[in-house]
């Protein structure tokens, strides 16, 4: 019952990518010279693996886990969301997001195929599947993915408020400038003394 | 269901053979030489409607067990595949891709309409280089021994007259640890769901292959020779005989569809 839900989901979410993809030949073309190899995304949250293999058709999913990946990016549903929608892909794929480990290049191209074709997944569903359906689901990550975001920072900044005035663990970002300015004043000073000691050292040899 | 059409692609008729050497054609009792010609009668005509058949027959559904096949058959770069009865070419295709340019996928049926059909769609797909394209009957493969990694018969292993035979000539040809595996319309277990599949394939069945294809008969046919088809642990223990080991079966859509798999020692 599981493998008949699993291939649902993964059939219907192949089908509507490629059919999006078919209305932009210059990306199918591009991605037909990464056929052959295979792309694995592992998501983290939620826990998801799965391999694309780029084709002339578009893209073969599958959620096989031996297949030996040429590249595999790691990151969490809203990282991957955020690849697909921010306006800088480089920086979506290659920033704080998404790590990526295997062949480097084979995931600049994809970023590069990304970039290249200003894919509007939004008006591509919406002519799938309706305006206002589409909308509400590109709404519903950008929500999801917002509020991961903020939750995320939010749990962020509560830890370091609690290591900063609860426990005392670690110093205010004013007292470390101030810790720093005094070690660079210290180095410069340490360094005039040795210059000064050099200077009279030359003069007595000198003398 | 829609893949019905795709198992009379194959080949000749059912395996029972008796000794008058008759088999089945469906209900029809025919002599054996018989059942291939009218097996492929039946696949010249619905050829060209094959894809779109199959959809409508099954409400897509035959993707999914189409699917679930090639996720659990461990496919890999580099392999060497047999797709017997492979029509028009639903499972080579993807299993072009995963194998890539240093494995290989036979695509083998003995139907030349239907070859002739999935040879073109594959083409159109951008499908070429590592799929080779050969007519060929299942009871008799051919191909060296130990030579494939992967087999698979989709739909295809009812329409064969000998099926023994052919599962022997699979086993055969595959490499030892190499899997066989066999998608085919089964029996389901229970009752409600028989009832209510017996009423769409005898009568709702042929009016959409009148309507869409033109050619109620060879729906028909469709219809009765899934009811002639070994039930899952008939089938299972055909394997075995055929010296596979590890033989076992899912089923799937509640026993309409069993995938049978079997490995040689």
């Amino acid at each position: 019952m599981l493998d008949m839900l699993s291939s649902t989901l993964f059939t219907m979410a192949e089908e509507s990518v490629n059919a999006v993809l078919r209305n932009d030949p210059a990306s199918l073309q591009q991605l037909s010279q990464l056929e052959g190899k295979i792309i694995a995304i592992q998501l983290t949250q939620p826990d998801l693996r799965f391999a694309i293999l780029p084709n002339a058709d578009g893209l073969q999913l599958h959620s096989q886990l031996g297949l030996d990946a040429d590249v595999t990016l790691t990151g969490t549903a809203s990282d991957f969301i955020r690849l697909l929608s921010s306006p800088d892909k480089a920086d979506a794929m290659f920033g704080n997001g998404i790590s990526v480990t295997g062949n480097n290049g084979l995931a600049t191209q994809l970023q590069h195929i990304l970039s290249a074709s200003h894919f509007d997944w939004e008006a591509k569903l919406a002519g799938l599947i309706g305006d206002l359906p589409a909308h509400q689901l590109a709404g519903f990550f950008s929500f999801k993915g917002n509020q991961y975001r903020t939750a995320g920072n939010s749990l962020m900044e509560n830890l370091q408020e609690y290591l900063k005035e609860e426990s005392d663990l670690l110093p205010h970002r004013a007292q470390v400038e101030d810790f720093l300015n005094a070690v660079d004043t210290l180095r410069d000073d340490a360094d005039r003394l040795e210059a000064r000691f050099q200077a009279l050292s030359a003069r007595i040899n000198k003398d | 269901m829609a893949a019905l059409l795709s198992s009379l692609k194959t080949d000749p008729i059912m395996s029972e053979h008796n000794k008058d050497q008759t088999t089945h054609f469906g209900y029809e009792q025919v002599k054996s030489e018989d059942k291939v010609k009218r097996v492929a009668d039946v696949f010249h005509s619905v050829a060209g409607k094959y894809d779109l058949m199959n959809d409508l027959m099954s409400g897509g559904v035959h993707r999914l067990w189409k699917r679930i096949t090639i996720e659990q058959s461990g496919v890999r770069r580099g392999m060497n595949v047999l797709d017997i009865a492979g029509g028009t070419g639903d499972l080579t295709m993807r299993f072009s891709r995963l194998v890539g340019p240093t494995g290989k996928v036979v695509l083998a049926d003995i139907n030349d309409s239907m070859l002739k059909v999935g040879r073109d769609k594959l083409y159109d797909k951008g499908v070429t280089g590592n799929v080779e394209f050969v007519q060929a009957n299942a009871e008799a493969l051919p191909f060296p021994d130990n030579h494939f990694d992967v087999i698979t018969i989709a739909f295809g292993l009812r329409n064969v007259t000998d099926k023994d035979a052919a599962l022997r000539s699979m086993a055969r040809v595959l490499k030892p640890g190499g899997k066989v595996m066999v998608l085919e319309f089964s029996k389901t277990d229970n009752p409600l769901l028989t009832k209510a599949y017996d009423f769409y394939s005898f009568n709702i069945l042929p009016q959409i292959g009148q309507v869409v294809a033109g050619d109620a008969d060879s729906y028909r046919y469709l219809a009765e020779s899934i009811r002639m088809h070994p039930d899952q642990e008939t089938l299972k223990s055909m394997m075995e005989q055929a010296g596979l080991v590890n033989c076992k079966y899912q089923n799937m859509t509640g026993g309409v569809v069993a995938l049978h798999t079997g490995i040689k020692p």
